[in-house]
């Protein structure tokens, strides 16, 4: 093993245990998640010990954020390595190999909702706590259960836990090889709503058709729904009046009936609602109009569309107002599921605090992972 | 659970189905790196303008899978969403070889996903909103970073919406422009997670659109117009924590505003985000404007741009910055805390450049990383002399002249400099060109000029003409000029030339019989009829190409020079100017072949009055060795600085020599690859390029997770000088250090200093390293020929002294680094008097 000299010195002068690669580590683990002690989890993770020839030259990296009321142990416990194990849902032998690890470690600010950025992600230096030689042992699909913790990456700082979300950041640097995937929760990810334009709105006195759109994460059963509207005319504080209906599928010319050339609605609607409208912009006004859905599961999936009529008096028409685009959308689910934290990683990449991301995973997709040490 | 598809169930369902290839098995694996899939190739269906298009004008059922976009042949493809488009691309990594053009009402919704455009050189391909909609959810999207070429993504009309969505080779995200057409002018950006990746530039509020960035972490650009008559003086908050809410905007137009600019364009809310960088673009500068001042706080990661036309004179240092940088080291031209420049604004002072004053708060001090400048008008008559960072320029009218004072002292780093129309540019004694990762590119094209002299030169492309990010004159007459230069010693510089069209590239160095550069320092390129090697001056000495090499002469390398002497004393020589405070060094190997006995040999820096740097050679029959001239540090007198090979005692042809392999470098206080200021006497700490968050380090060394500065207190006993440097470590490797380029394999480097571990508060004990080893695997004891020493706190001051044998390929690495490091957060190491001795 190639171990940083330092790390040599905390030994000699007993302030961490060094672990050996080699040297038995205590059978004590504690299992996060901890519902996946006993069970196997729903997913495999490729990250980081899958590489391919893409990343021959830099391994690949994974970073784990985890939130803290999910650690399956208490404030002041002192963490030396860290385990890993196969999955339980692929059906083939994943070969031995061997390469090279670098484990980083420390607090982060929010597990649950920070983004990709591999930059930014700790609250502080993390500690350098683990780097050596893993061997990756062969693995067989589990037969029935989960696969035993086979894959141990010491510590040779040891890292104590002051509590708050943290996280732990992988580098594993080997040959390009045939995959060896880690176990992982996947929960089923939550579906926000979908958006899209049905038919052209016309252009107001600002210049500018106004552009229906929605909070994504709204439109869900026990939601309130936020439908927005942009490219309004200006000047701010005007009304717009805001339709909610069923996509018609074909436009209904509006011009006979007074408002400007070419006009047409393309909302059934069955609910109106009149808002002001603000100023974002010296171009355009915008106008939002919350409405709240029914805790009702079965509204997921079902389509509804939108439409805006916003008074627009320099268009000088017998009806002033100017119409957005239809816009239809679909509601998505509702769940809210326990928040383990995220994954982030990065193939091909090895330099930690560089400016570069890394692909964020959905919540809850995250390694099943033993932590080894001393718990309170 | 996925949703149904709504399209779906009214029975319409694109043929183009069958174009994409879906079917990736990876339901439970969501992480497979998609980048190793099979690509499908989505081919164009349409020819929309002046290539072929794929357009999206209804519903397509999603993409996923690796996916390219493009022509036959990769040849560019557009991909288009229209009116009634929708797609919703999932789990794919999508290289566009065009540009992504979004309408009036079409809808484009990434998940999941890489969506980059495969760019053959810089801005090849654009993002372009036309009124549509992109929504993008745990999405990376931009250029191809890879090979750092940036796209831009144009939201000239329309909508964004990010979540969980990262930046990458980005040239910006720009938020409409005020000159353009009204439909031109901005679109709206709605983000919540919008993170800066590699390459990931700035949000450019530059039109009068509106974003609103919640939980994000992006840098931000703000154009910022002439405010009317009435405003003198704004202030602008650019802090750089967290930011918990913040509006920027015209208080008496936009909604909701806490951060009042006058004469706002744009509408900026920021919510929970943290900028990493700022870039304060302050247009309309120029005469005729009206004065005001810009008073800028906080501590950000800052960049100034400032354009303007006609603008005339020098940028002027406003408040009492002699106070606090006494001295008489240079005031800054344009105030950079990024080297080579080193000045923060202190609290009070500022600079003004024609009608725009930018100033530091009362209190506090701000800290500028670059400048940028667009200037035109042919009235323009600018100069900028000093200290000073300066990135992308652009000139069309006019001239601009940039000039060092001191060691090369200003930069252009030049990822885009360009003089255009009838503009010129001058640049004196200045380093030009940029570092490892990308390439400076200087480009006079119209009828602009630019002229380059005196300057040290990295890597750096001098052009006339070819693409710019303006549009063609229509006539290339440009003309570029270098002259005087020396490189850089980075092993990766270079200079190159292109010229197109009719414009003229001249790089001026010497002939063969001329000794005015530093060309053939490697005696690879012959002699002169009178016995002097090419592109020297010898006198009282004849020479023939050797095929003698010395042990570990790089591949490629074929010939030495075997120096006769011809009288009793003689010599060979190259005069170069350069810049005052230059610090030249000079390593080289040399070969005693015979003498008569009584012979001396040195190697000498030599400049004006009799000042001078040299080190003699024993003359001895034997084999190679190497010498190194210490630093000469160019004077104010000195009109020339000459390098000397120099004999004397000889009888005759009595004293033969091989020389090889000579480097003369020009060492600048940025630069850790020297034997610079080894004692810490040098009287700055400066930001280095590896700290560019501002952690100093003394003059010509490299520190990492530690800042240092000067101690004159607690020196080593016996120790001649007057300070030694204190490094204050608050990371898990505080290091000091310095490398060796022009070591030999076999040849033994010994380091020798003095050090002393300081516990901090709450460590038991600390400790340090010596360490003289390879490359950056200096620190690995199992390494090579990597050698080391460990010292404990408590024992006072230590010396030490290290030998280290250089190994042979493949072991050794790039170069031999020494370095002091170790210790805990919150201890503290001093270190001073190191030597360095290479047998």
């Amino acid at each position: 093993m190639k171990t940083f000299p330092f790390v040599l010195a905390l030994v000699v002068t007993g302030i961490v245990p060094l672990l050996p690669d080699a040297a038995p580590l205590r059978a004590q683990g504690r299992v996060w998640p901890a519902p996946y002690a006993t069970a196997p989890g729903e997913s495999a993770m490729d990250t980081p010990f899958t590489i391919t020839s893409f990343d021959a030259s830099q391994g690949s990296r994974c970073a784990t954020l985890i939130r803290a009321a999910t650690l399956p142990f208490g404030v002041g416990s002192v963490l030396n390595a860290i385990a890993f194990r196969r999955d339980a849902v692929r059906p083939d032998t994943y070969a031995t190999r061997s390469g090279a690890y670098e484990i980083y470690i420390g607090s982060v600010n929010d597990a649950a909702t920070h983004g990709p950025g591999m930059r930014g992600i700790w609250l502080q230096q993390p500690v350098r706590a683990g780097a050596g030689n893993l061997s990756l042992p062969l693995a067989v699909p589990p037969s029935g259960g989960t696969a035993p913790f086979t894959i141990v990456a010491p510590f040779q700082f040891a890292w104590t836990w002051p509590g708050g979300d943290m996280a732990y950041d992988i580098v594993f640097t080997g040959s390009p090889g045939t995959p060896w995937r880690r176990d992982a929760a996947y929960r089923t990810p939550r579906v926000d709503a979908q958006g899209w334009s049905i038919g052209t709105g016309c252009t107001s006195s600002s210049g500018f058709i106004p552009q229906p759109w929605l909070d994504p994460d709204t439109a869900v059963p026990g939601g309130t729904l936020a439908l927005r509207v942009q490219g309004a005319p200006l000047p701010a504080g005007g009304v717009a009046i805001m339709m909610l209906g069923l996509p018609r599928g074909f436009g209904v010319p509006l011009d006979p009936i007074g408002f400007p050339v070419g006009c047409k609605t393309h909302v059934g609607a069955f609910y109106t609602l009149g808002v002001p409208t603000g100023a974002p912009s010296r171009l355009y006004a915008q106008a939002i109009a919350s409405v709240p859905i029914p805790a009702t599961p079965t509204l997921a999936g079902a389509v509804l569309a939108t439409e805006w009529v916003i008074l627009d008096l320099a268009l000088g028409t017998a009806l002033p107002f100017a119409i957005s685009d239809g816009f239809a959308f679909q509601i998505g689910t509702g769940a809210t599921l326990p928040n383990y934290g995220r994954s982030i990683w990065a193939y091909g990449s090895t330099q930690i605090g560089a400016s570069y991301s890394g692909r964020l995973a959905e919540p809850d997709y995250v390694p099943v992972t033993e932590f080894r040490g001393t718990f309170q | 659970m996925r949703l149904p598809d709504p399209t779906a169930r009214c029975g319409r369902r694109s043929a183009l189905l069958t174009l994409v290839l879906l079917g990736v098995a990876q339901a439970q694996s969501p992480d497979l790196d998609l980048r190793s899939l099979a690509t499908t190739t989505v081919a164009p269906n349409d020819r929309s303008g002046a290539r072929p298009a794929f357009v999206v004008s209804t519903k397509l059922a999603p993409w996923s899978g690796r996916i390219h976009v493009e022509d036959a042949g990769g040849t560019p493809c557009d991909l288009i969403v229209r009116a009634g488009g929708q797609l919703s691309i999932e789990r794919s990594h999508v290289e566009l070889v065009g540009d992504l053009i979004l309408e009036q009402g079409g809808t484009l919704r990434i998940v999941d996903s890489t969506f980059l455009l495969r760019l053959g050189q810089p801005s090849q391909f654009i993002y372009l909103w036309r009124g549509g909609w992109l929504d993008t959810l745990r999405t990376t999207i931009g250029g191809w970073e890879a090979r750092s070429y940036t796209t831009g993504l144009k939201l000239k009309n329309g909508l964004w919406t990010a979540r969980d969505t990262t930046i990458v080779g980005s040239g910006g995200i720009l938020i409409g422009e005020t000159a353009a057409p009204l439909a031109e002018q901005g679109g709206t950006l709605i983000a919540d997670g919008l993170f800066s990746g590699r390459i990931g530039d700035f949000v450019h509020m530059q039109g009068r659109g509106n974003a609103t960035l919640r939980n994000s972490n992006v840098g931000i650009s703000l154009r910022l117009l002439d405010p009317g008559p009435t405003s003198s003086n704004i202030p602008i908050d650019v802090g750089d924590v967290v930011i918990a809410r913040r509006v920027y905007g015209d208080a008496a137009f936009h909604d909701a505003v806490t951060h009042h600019i006058p004469n706002c364009a744009f509408r900026l809310e920021l919510e929970n985000c943290s900028v990493n960088q700022w870039n304060l673009q302050f247009r309309e500068a120029g005469a005729g404007r009206n004065p005001r001042t810009y008073e800028l706080s906080g501590e950000a990661r800052l960049t100034i741009h400032v354009a303007g036309d006609d603008i005339t004179g020098s940028p002027v240092l406003l408040g009492p910055w002699r106070s606090f940088y006494p001295g008489l080291d240079p005031l800054p031209g344009l105030p950079s805390a990024n080297y080579p420049g080193y000045h923060r604004i202190p609290p009070g002072c500022g600079v003004r450049i024609g009608a725009v004053s930018i100033v530091a708060p009362p209190g506090s001090w701000t800290k500028a990383l670059f400048w940028t400048l667009h200037l035109n008008g042919n009235a323009t008559n600018f100069t900028v002399t000093g200290p000073s960072r300066l990135s992308e320029i652009l000139v069309g009218g006019g001239t601009l002249t940039l000039a060092g004072a001191r060691g090369y002292d200003i930069s252009v780093s030049a990822t885009g400099l360009l003089a255009h129309s009838t503009g010129t540019i001058v640049v004196r004694g200045a380093m030009v060109g940029t570092d490892a990762t990308q390439q400076g590119d200087a480009n006079a094209t119209g009828y602009g000029a630019i002229v380059m002299e005196d300057c040290k030169v990295r890597r750096l492309l001098l052009r006339t003409s070819g693409q710019t990010i303006l549009p063609p004159l229509g006539l290339d007459l440009g003309t570029a000029v270098m002259r005087r230069f020396v490189p850089s010693c980075e092993p990766t510089e270079t200079l190159t030339t292109r010229m197109n069209r009719l414009g003229s590239v001249t790089v001026e160095v010497a002939s063969a019989s001329q000794s005015t550069d530093l060309q053939n320092l490697d005696f690879e390129r012959g002699v002169q009829g009178n016995g002097s090697p090419s592109y020297w001056t010898g006198t009282g000495m004849t020479g023939l190409t050797s095929t003698q090499l010395r042990p570990g002469a790089a591949t490629g390398q074929l010939a030495s020079f075997e120096y006769r002497s011809a009288a009793a004393g003689g010599e060979i020589r190259k005069t170069i100017t350069a810049p005052e405070d230059a610090r030249f060094e000079w390593h080289g190997h040399v070969r005693v072949l015979a003498s008569g006995g009584g012979e001396t040999l040195e190697f000498a820096i030599e400049g004006g009055g009799n000042r001078r740097s040299a080190v003699s050679v024993p003359v001895v029959p034997g084999a190679w060795t190497s010498f190194h001239v210490p630093q000469y540090a160019v004077a104010p007198g000195d009109a020339a600085i000459a390098f000397v090979v120099r004999h004397t005692g000889a009888s005759g042809a009595s004293l033969r020599l091989l020389l090889d392999d000579f480097t003369i470098c020009a060492a600048s206080f940025w630069e850790d690859d020297n034997l610079v200021n080894l004692d810490f006497e040098e009287l700055l700490l400066r930001s280095m390029p590896s700290e560019p968050d501002g952690n100093l380090a003394p003059d010509y060394w490299s520190v990492v997770n530690c800042a240092a500065a000067l101690e004159t207190a607690d020196r080593p006993p016996g120790s001649l000088g007057q300070r030694a440097a204190r490094l204050s470590v608050f990371g898990p490797t505080g290091t000091i250090k310095k490398r060796l380029r022009f070591v030999a394999p076999g040849q033994i480097v010994t380091v020798t200093g003095k050090a002393k571990a300081i516990s901090g508060p709450g460590n038991p004990t600390s400790f340090f390293y010596v360490y003289v080893g390879e490359g950056t695997r200096f620190w690995d004891s199992t390494y090579g020929t990597n050698v080391q020493q460990r010292f404990s706190s408590g024992t006072g001051w230590n010396s030490f002294s290290i030998a280290y044998t250089v190994p042979s390929p493949p072991t050794k690495l790039e170069y031999t680094t020494f370095a002091v490091a170790g210790a805990l957060t919150g201890d503290t190491i001093l270190v001073d008097d190191f030597t360095v001795t290479v047998r």
